[in-house]
């Protein structure tokens, strides 16, 4: 799913205006879509690795955007994100090409050629163990091979559990866990809440037999990166050999123990809405947060940490959160630990690369399913989600 | 404002990486698959092997092997790169596959790890094993059968819907051929398929026809193949599958009867084959001008006796692996094996009582009767041999054909190449290169073993160079010339 594609078109007349157009069915059964325009050149070809869209979802030389620009088509459900459950089977993608420039009604038009693509989270020879031991919840990926192998704890944030990230990871030579700790089903009511519950989780991962039980590292988003920021930080026990945080509300918002949905929900009321009637959750949290008593000291951190920003971040005040936590550990001498990397216009959800970008999508609550505001923008989010993965990649490889 | 007549309408897409389907997972393997490796014992194993990987500070940690694409099809070249391995040190690495018939081929090759313990196949020299020198790919073409396999094995793919399985393991060491007490310090998995995503198979019981279809993505029209196997018979699929993955509509068929099945396939003559083209040309989403026809071995003599023939399909180009002009079909081709028959008892038997068929047939050549009026061919033709065909006379035949078509003024439609040191069974790239194997003489129902001839190392080479320039040929003559406009 983190490789590129190359794409090319033969065969058509010279200085021929095309579309292509790339489809895909999610597993609930939404069609998403994305086109772009182009023009064959004297030889007849398209290469859309070098060649510009002239329009459509994306313009300009964009080798992957028949990806990330992918989006829920008119006329079906919308605002949902793209979530892919079983890891053992490909997303499928088509690509059309189509005469002229279109736009809409493809539908109706035959169109001149097609082909397959898969895309897939899991490379052969990984092994996907589903975890219900001593009260954890979550699924384990291990790389093929007898091991030892450095591994991960992976989480996401409010919106639940997913194994995407981790199946990917694991690809990539990492044992991963994704860990569940809330909406899960199968998650015993309070257990999934308490730091109890995180430690359990860790020595589990580390007792795995596959498992180099001394390179263990962190990796989450969100909600789930200030978990983590707060275990890495305040736990003797929890001791990663390095951090990565993708757009963490912890230097100003302390997850502590509880409810984290309900602390949610209380937000809302002070949250503002944006011209679409999103929420933007950002200044909620900010306004929270200002009491400096309640938010988390990152000091105690002793390993590498890499902090992932997305400046539009309209969930969370993710580049403030940034700061505080470099600030707080450079004040105990461990500012050459902390690398940020702050992407201009990327959002909150910042996926694995060629990720359809979503600027705001539907989020459920206990009781009410609102519209929640991510921020990003086309190409400069995708392009963070590219660039993000590679040095998180690297920074993986060099402290695992 | 271009509007794109039916004739211009034959459009490519190239998806050059594509990820196919049907991961088969790990947890679905029996226990006693050779390739299963359960969660605690081949951990336990390993940590005796990786505790000499140990270095001063760092705790064990396993090496790490990129072996690239992780699905590809089997024509696409390899990349393997193993890292984290103690530097300066002796390693073997190893390709280990199961075949549908459970037999375990593999590869190996002979490397030091450099400074930084990094073994890269691409830029390294192998310094022995199943291959030596700087093959990138050496270790998916020089699979051979497992020490202790049942003899005479061929590997073919059955069905192309499941990939094989390509083991790629690094173990301590230079070992020689006995892996069994050899516990891999690390191990990945590479899919290699016959079909790419989107390609779907249709089986054709039509009209008196035996074969199956497969057809690329989309709605058409794309050129079409008639692909042709040889005398072994059967209904061999895997070559039409990789060409619809390369666009083409191919169209597998079967003509000889292998006796398994109830089909009275034994008593064909031209017009069957004629049928099959026409099968092909008025397919909807096969275009009906641009079908080529593909042979090998006997498969060759059908296609050109095919494309002589004064009839109403003429292909437009031919592609012909290692087979001859000699062999005229004026009847049923069971007249034809009966006329080759007459002969076989004339074959030799070498040393380790291998079947050589090469020279009982030389004698052909020198009566024009038997052979095929190459002269009379009208459209692009690609020849393909290897000189040490111990089973056709194809380079004699090429000779031949080429005075042929001089004397007729046609020889500038003809392009061979010979291949030093390749065999017979020049097969799209990596099939692992066998001199001999297990085949069943149809008429005489008698089980031998045949010799077919080529070195490892050059018949791979045909093989790889042979494929990239069939795939050239038939990307020019059946899709580039029809959209000039």
């Amino acid at each position: 799913m983190d490789e590129p594609f190359q794409l090319e078109v033969a065969c058509l007349p010279p200085h021929c205006p095309v579309t292509l157009r790339s489809t895909l069915c999610s597993e609930g059964n939404d069609l998403w879509e994305s086109f772009s325009h182009y023009v064959s050149d004297e030889r007849g070809r398209v290469n859309v690795s070098k060649d510009d869209s002239l329009g459509g979802s994306y313009i300009g030389c964009e080798p992957m955007g028949l990806l990330w620009s992918l989006r829920l088509a008119v006329g079906g459900r919308q605002n949902i994100r793209l979530r892919k459950k079983n890891m053992q089977t490909p997303l499928v993608v088509d690509i059309s090409l189509f005469d002229g420039h279109t736009i809409d009604n493809f539908n109706t038009q035959t169109a001149l050629a097609m082909t397959t693509m898969e895309r897939w989270y899991m490379a052969p020879g990984v092994r996907r163990i589903e975890v219900r031991e001593n009260g954890v919840v979550g699924t384990l990926f291990i790389p093929p091979g007898p091991g030892p192998f450095p591994a991960l704890l992976d989480v996401w944030g409010l919106a639940g559990f997913m194994e995407h990230r981790a199946a990917l990871l694991a690809s990539r030579g990492y044992a991963c866990l994704a860990l569940a700790y809330i909406n899960h089903p199968e998650l015993q009511l309070g257990s999934g809440m308490g730091i109890s519950y995180f430690q359990e989780s860790w020595k589990l991962l580390q007792s795995v037999p596959q498992v180099s039980a001394d390179r263990l590292g962190l990796l989450g988003s969100c909600f789930g990166a200030a978990i983590f920021i707060l275990m890495a930080s305040e736990l003797p026990d929890i001791s990663p050999r390095c951090l990565v945080a993708i757009n963490s509300p912890s230097g100003l918002l302390n997850p502590g123990e509880g409810n984290y949905l309900e602390k949610l929900q209380r937000l809302l009321p002070e949250t503002k809405l944006d011209a679409n009637g999103h929420f933007m959750i950002k200044d909620a949290i900010l306004a929270f947060g200002i009491d400096l008593e309640r938010s988390l000291q990152a000091g105690g951190i002793q390993c590498p940490v890499l902090l992932i920003v997305g400046e539009d971040d309209q969930c969370v005040p993710s580049l403030e959160s940034a700061q505080k936590l470099e600030a707080q550990m450079r004040a105990v001498g461990k500012g050459h630990l902390v690398t940020k990397l702050s992407y201009p216009e990327a959002g909150h959800l910042i996926e694995p690369p060629y990720h359809p970008v979503m600027r705001s999508s539907s989020f459920i609550l206990p009781g009410q399913t609102v519209t929640l505001l991510w921020g990003g923008v086309g190409k400069p989010h995708a392009a963070a989600q590219e660039d993000s993965w590679r040095r998180i990649l690297e920074f993986l490889d060099k402290h695992l | 404002m271009s509007s794109l007549t039916t004739s211009m309408a034959q459009h490519l897409i190239k998806s050059v990486k594509v990820f196919l389907r049907f991961c088969r997972r790990q947890d679905d393997m029996e226990k006693d698959d050779p390739l299963w490796q359960p969660l605690t014992g081949a951990a336990e194993r390993s940590f005796s092997a990786v505790e000499d990987l140990k270095s001063e500070n760092e705790t064990r940690i396993s090496p790490k092997i990129i072996a690239q694409p992780t699905r590809g099809l089997v024509d696409e070249k390899i990349y393997i790169r193993v890292s984290n391995l103690i530097p300066n040190k002796k390693f073997t690495l190893r390709c280990l596959l199961q075949s549908e018939d459970k037999d375990l081929w593999h590869a190996y090759g002979h490397y030091i790890s450099d400074d930084i313990g990094v073994v890269n196949v691409a830029e390294d020299v192998c310094l022995g094993g199943s291959y030596t020198g700087k093959e990138p790919n050496g270790l998916i073409w020089s699979l051979k059968p497992v020490p202790g396999s049942r003899p005479a094995l061929r590997l073919r793919k059955q069905n192309v819907f499941i990939p094989f399985l390509l083991n790629i393991s690094v173990h301590n060491g230079h070992i020689n051929d006995d892996f069994k007490d050899a516990c891999s310090l690390a191990l990945t998995v590479m899919e290699r398929w016959y079909i790419a995503p989107g390609v779907s198979r249709i089986e054709v019981r039509e009209n008196g026809i035996h074969g199956t279809l497969f057809l690329p993505p989309g709605p058409g029209p794309v050129p079409g193949i008639l692909d042709l196997w040889g005398g072994g018979g059967g209904l061999v699929e895997y070559r039409a599958a990789l060409l619809a993955s390369h666009g083409y509509a191919s169209l597998a068929l079967e003509y000889i009867s292998t006796g398994k099945k109830s089909t009275s396939l034994n008593n064909v003559d031209l017009k069957y084959f004629e049928a099959a083209l026409h099968f092909l040309k008025s397919h909807p989403k096969v275009s009906n001008e641009q079908i080529g026809v593909f042979g090998l071995s006997f498969g060759t003599s059908v296609a050109l006796n095919i494309a002589a023939n004064q009839n109403r399909i003429s292909p437009k180009c031919l592609v012909c692996i290692s087979g001859s002009h000699s062999v005229k079909i004026d009847g049923s081709l069971a007249d034809v094996f009966a006329d080759i028959e007459i002969n076989t008892g004339k074959s030799k038997i070498d040393e380790n009582n291998h079947v050589i068929w090469r020279e009982f047939n030389l004698p052909r050549l020198a009566d024009p009767s038997n052979k095929v009026k190459v002269g009379n061919i009208k459209c692009p033709l690609l020849l393909i041999a290897g000189d040490d065909d111990q089973n056709w006379i194809a380079v004699e035949s090429a000779k031949d054909m080429e005075n042929m078509m001089k004397a007729a003024g046609n020889e500038h439609l003809l392009t061979t190449i010979i291949y030093p040191k390749a065999g017979h069974l020049i097969e799209p790239p990596y099939s692992p290169h066998i001199r001999f194997s297990n085949y069943i003489i149809l008429g005489e129902k008698q089980k031998v073993v045949m010799l077919w001839g080529g070195q490892t190392k050059e018949h791979s080479f045909a093989q790889e160079d042979s494929w990239e320039k069939i795939l050239d040929f038939l990307y020019l003559h059946l899709y580039s010339s029809s959209s000039k406009l």
